[in-house]
């Protein structure tokens, strides 16, 4: 089985359990006092239908001939490095330790040079973009515009 | 050494006192559970604006909007650090939940700190439907009970006034059906899709009067009365309530609390800020345009008004989603 | 006519033409990058406009709101990650062309579709604006359902890959939207007791999570690659008149119908750029050139688009009723000022409402202006190193996502869909019907219930009432004919000899 049967299969699963579950949820849900329907059909119905529309892809997607078809992309480590860093800035973030523009130009230097494998020739671009956006997201979304982000000054 | 150890001491102790004395030494936040540019939004933002430009406080005031449903940003202040430097702006609306058991917390969770501005709402018909006044309104919906469309948004404020209303005024049976805020039930009355509903002063005003303040020619709404003490000005023809014979109001205002344990120096402290910046011209303008009371309750009548609110707002919200 | 014309030499003061200038480009810029909006930066800029002019403030958010819902087709084009929801239809078409080497031709049709679009919503705004707002509320309940039920079998069969995964995105999309707050009873259902779904998932970490994450994780997978789009072509960018010809009938339609949705409150630029883009599809001589850089589709999205924000003002202006989300916010700005816009506004206010309209149109050009000459360096952007572009679309994410309600959980709920994403997108679910699905499911439902609230369950005006019939005939002929028609088709070239490769 081909990698994107492998990733449809796999897709459609997680859809049908997340179908379950509404499927199973809404079994709790009163009916509509105002009108006949109340907060329960529609969610059901749709979970209900989008269950057999998934049942019917997995069973095109094991019978169909893939020969000659484009394979998706393999996974590469600078993927899984970028994705980490993005993950690890996120959760940083949220315990609002760190200073907003100070965390950013920090990821950004890392990312950006552990993705060019901080070549020399880059550094100084690096080094500009990190504080340019960094800080300069910092500036304007808390000093000129108000969003509530960690600050330290 | 015995002197310098009680001198450290000392000095540790005057640190360790929480400087609350010198409250407020940071920025304040003020969270908003609701949308920037809505009533609520406003209000705090008139506040924030009347302390500050006035300096009636040293520290600066962050209005902070979070979105989504109202009971996301109450929690998130109801669990805030009771530090002084986090506040709620809510109204009735949370009331109406704790009561239906739609939220599993309530007002007496937090510190109350002051109740801003008041305003009273009317009972709203649309002007072709034969219906002149109050009573023949009740009248009509005993006589053919649920045929009567009444625009709401289902759970919130404009929903318990109409039950409210309607249990104080011989229970006529209203169908309710869920429109949203005052300005979707306004296109709904225009568009004939509803028969009735309920709005406050300052958007009667907006949608049924002519700037000169005779009636405009192509309002489609009838007023039918004021669920207040008193007339209000703009509209002396309008009876209220209790000048028909029914023991009722129905008046809402913008809530200010904070997280239970707060200490009592940043309660008072916001609460006298508060009061001073109603008093500026700029907030009296402000009310006064939008036709809401310029009235601020702190302190032991803070807190009797509230439980007169709960007393009425329990039981309706009980109704309400009993119905449901 | 002596108050509009008053109305536009007002506009010719420096200082108004100057926060125009500031309006549309900051909206622009805004707008084009993934995870911020127009709309964001709009309710930001509130507090800001306190301290202003109530003339200066609305000319200043008016143009920003141009601007954003313009600068969102940039991203939309080049990166194939909409700027806002307006945008979706546009990576359909605009991507594609550009990734085929002419992204300056796709960003230049976008542009001045877009232009057009505000420009014939202005003649619909200055002529007919009372009585079109009047004729709009007697658009009910049960007429919003249908429609929206045809927007939704318009995407749907306009979707890419095979009709089983374009309903299962479409459909999922629509599930989605569900946890959270029943908007037919104010009580929360489908939140697995997790507090924080009480509000439900909002559409901005969903559509940026699925369409920038998601593309931004599987670019990714190429870094390093060679292969890149080094070269940016920008002749084209310039609509010749032959180009105005043969797109007139598209760019009026699609316009037209952009203001009409606009002017219905509730429902916004997404829906007008679907009805628009179908409608052009269905009618146009290449329908099978849409999905792969059809510049048809490109104009009939975008002129759309930006079609509905003149629209909107319609409705806010003649009876003060916002006709979407981003006229509620310049409502907001008005009532700061003390203004309060209701059906009196023309006469409180006038010289106020006038200026609106003229700032309307002047931003509306300018916003051409500024961009068309932008456009040699825009389309550069498409050349910029993959390892340096991706981690500060990243960064902007995150900070839109943060900024909508100041909440980490929209920040995750992002990253989770951007995952969810870039899943589907690799299985070649496509990514449009989800996000519409979302948007569209919650109208569907709570105006039917709406309607049955009035009619004590009775759903027969479905089918009655007239508008609300026509929708549904429109709806049940696009889900029948068209593959009828292919089936036609395919008989005849199997008769033939022909063979078609297996669709997916």
């Amino acid at each position: 089985m081909n990698a994107l049967k492998r990733t449809e299969i796999g897709v459609c699963g997680l859809i049908i359990v997340f179908c379950l579950a509404i499927i199973w949820e809404t079994r709790s849900l009163p009916p509509g006092h105002f009108e006949p329907l109340g907060s329960g059909p529609f969610p059901m119905a749709i979970a209900g239908l989008v269950f057999v529309l998934c049942i019917a892809a997995i069973v095109i997607a094991v019978f169909r001939d893939d020969t000659g078809r484009e394979a998706p992309d393999r996974a590469t480590r600078s993927a899984f490095f970028f994705v980490a860093m993005v993950l690890i800035y996120a959760a940083v973030f949220s315990f609002r330790a760190v200073d907003f523009g100070i965390l950013t130009t920090f990821f950004l230097f890392f990312t950006i040079g552990g993705l060019e494998r901080f070549q020399r020739k880059l550094l100084p671009w690096i080094v500009v973009v990190s504080l340019v956006v960094g800080m300069g997201t910092s500036l304007v979304f808390t000093r000129f515009l108000y969003v509530d982000l960690p600050t330290w000054f | 050494m015995f002197r310098t150890a009680i001198s450290a001491l000392a000095i540790l102790a005057a640190t360790a006192i929480p400087a609350i004395a010198d409250w407020p030494e940071k920025p304040i936040k003020l969270i908003v559970p609701f949308g920037a540019g809505g009533g609520s939004d406003q209000m705090a933002r008139n506040i924030q604006v009347g302390i500050q430009e006035n300096d009636y406080l040293p520290q600066p005031i962050n209005v902070v909007n979070v979105t989504g449903h109202f009971s996301i940003g109450s929690r998130q202040a109801k669990d805030a650090k009771a530090d002084g430097y986090t506040f709620l702006q809510i109204h009735m609306a949370l009331m109406g939940g704790e009561g239906s058991g739609a939220i599993d917390f309530g007002w007496r969770d937090f510190e109350h700190v002051a109740a801003v501005g008041e305003f009273c709402v009317i009972p709203v018909v649309r002007n072709d439907i034969g219906i002149k006044s109050y009573s023949e309104l009740v009248e009509k919906a005993k006589a053919e009970p649920k045929s009567l469309l009444f625009g709401a948004n289902l759970g919130a404020i404009n929903h318990m006034s109409g039950i409210a209303l309607s249990e104080a005024t011989g229970k006529p049976e209203f169908r309710y059906v869920q429109i949203g805020g005052s300005t979707a039930n306004f296109t709904a009355l225009t568009g004939k899709q509803i028969h009735l509903s309920t709005m406050g002063v300052s958007e009667i005003l907006k949608f049924h009067l002519m700037p000169d303040g005779s009636v405009n020619p192509d309002s489609p709404l009838l007023p039918l009365a004021y669920a207040g003490p008193e007339r209000v000005s703009a509209l002396p023809d309008l009876p209220t309530l209790r000048e028909l014979g029914y023991e009722i109001d129905f008046c809402v205002s913008n809530w200010i609390f904070a997280p239970k344990g707060t200490p009592r120096e940043a309660v008072e402290g916001m609460a006298a800020a508060i009061e001073k910046a109603t008093q500026t011209e700029k907030m009296s303008e402000w009310f006064a345009s939008r036709n809401v009371n310029n009235i601020v309750r702190t302190g032991d009548e803070l807190e009797a008004y509230l439980t007169g609110v709960w007393e009425v707002i329990e039981p309706v919200a009980k109704i309400a989603a009993a119905q449901k | 006519m002596l108050p509009e014309l008053s109305a536009f030499i007002t506009l010719f003061d420096p200082w108004v033409l100057c926060l125009i200038l500031m309006g549309v480009t900051s909206g622009v810029v805004v707008g084009a990058i993934p995870g911020l909006t127009g709309a964001m930066l709009i309710s930001l800029m509130l507090p800001v406009t306190f301290f202003m002019q109530p003339y200066d403030a609305i000319v200043l958010l008016v143009s920003m709101y141009v601007g954003g819902t313009s600068g969102g087709l940039v991203t939309a084009t080049l990166l194939r990650m909409p700027g806002s929801p307006s945008n979706i239809l546009t990576t359909f078409d605009g991507y594609p062309l550009a990734k085929s080497g002419r992204p300056g031709r796709a960003l230049g049709l976008g542009i001045t579709a877009s232009c057009v679009g505000g420009l014939i919503a202005a003649v619909v705004l200055f002529t007919v604006t009372k009585p079109l707002s009047i004729l709009a509320t007697l658009f009910g309940p049960f007429e919003y359902f249908s429609l929206v039920i045809m927007a939704m079998v318009l995407i749907a069969s306009v979707s890419q890959g095979s009709l089983v995964k374009g309903l299962i995105a479409g459909f999922l999309g629509m599930l989605i939207s569900m946890p959270g707050v029943d908007p037919s009873t104010g009580m929360t259902r489908l939140t697995f007791d997790v507090w924080r779904l009480d509000g439900g998932l909002k559409l901005l970490p969903v559509l940026v999570g699925v369409f920038a994450v998601g593309q931004i994780i599987s670019d990714s997978l190429r870094f390093g690659e060679r292969g890149q789009v080094t070269e940016a072509k920008t002749e084209g960018i310039l609509m010749s008149f032959s180009d105005l010809k043969k797109s007139a009938g598209n760019m009026l339609r699609s316009s037209l119908i952009g203001t009409w949705v606009g002017i219905l409150p509730g429902i916004g630029a997404s829906i007008g750029s679907i009805l628009a883009y179908t409608t052009q599809k269905n009618l146009s001589k290449e329908p099978e050139k849409f999905g792969h850089g059809s510049e048809e589709g490109i104009i009939a999205s975008e002129a759309a688009n930006n079609a509905t924000v003149g629209g909107a003002l319609i409705p806010l202006i003649a009876m003060g009723i916002p006709g979407s989300v981003v006229d509620a916010i310049l409502i907001a700005a008005l009532m700061m000022h003390s203004i309060s816009p209701g059906p009196t506004l023309f006469v409180t206010n006038g010289d106020l409402v006038y200026g609106m309209m003229a700032a309307y149109v002047v931003a509306t050009i300018a916003m051409w202006v500024i961009l068309t000459f932008s456009v040699r360096w825009i389309a550069r952007i498409m050349t910029l190193p993959m390892t340096f572009l991706l981690p500060v679309v990243v960064v902007f994410c995150m900070l839109g996502a943060f900024a909508l309600s100041n909440v980490m959980f929209d920040v995750w709920v992002m990253l989770g869909f951007g995952i969810l994403g870039f899943l589907m997108d690799r299985g070649k679910f496509p990514l449009g019907p989800f996000v519409i699905g979302f948007i569209l499911a919650p109208i569907a439902e709570s105006k039917l219930r709406t309607g049955l609230m009035m009619t004590a369950g009775d759903p027969s005006p479905v089918l009655t009432r007239p508008f609300s019939a026509a929708f549904i005939v429109v709806a049940i002929l696009l889900l029948i004919v068209p593959p009828l028609l292919a089936w036609r088709r395919a008989r005849k070239s199997v008769e033939l000899g022909d063979f078609d490769a297996g669709g997916d």
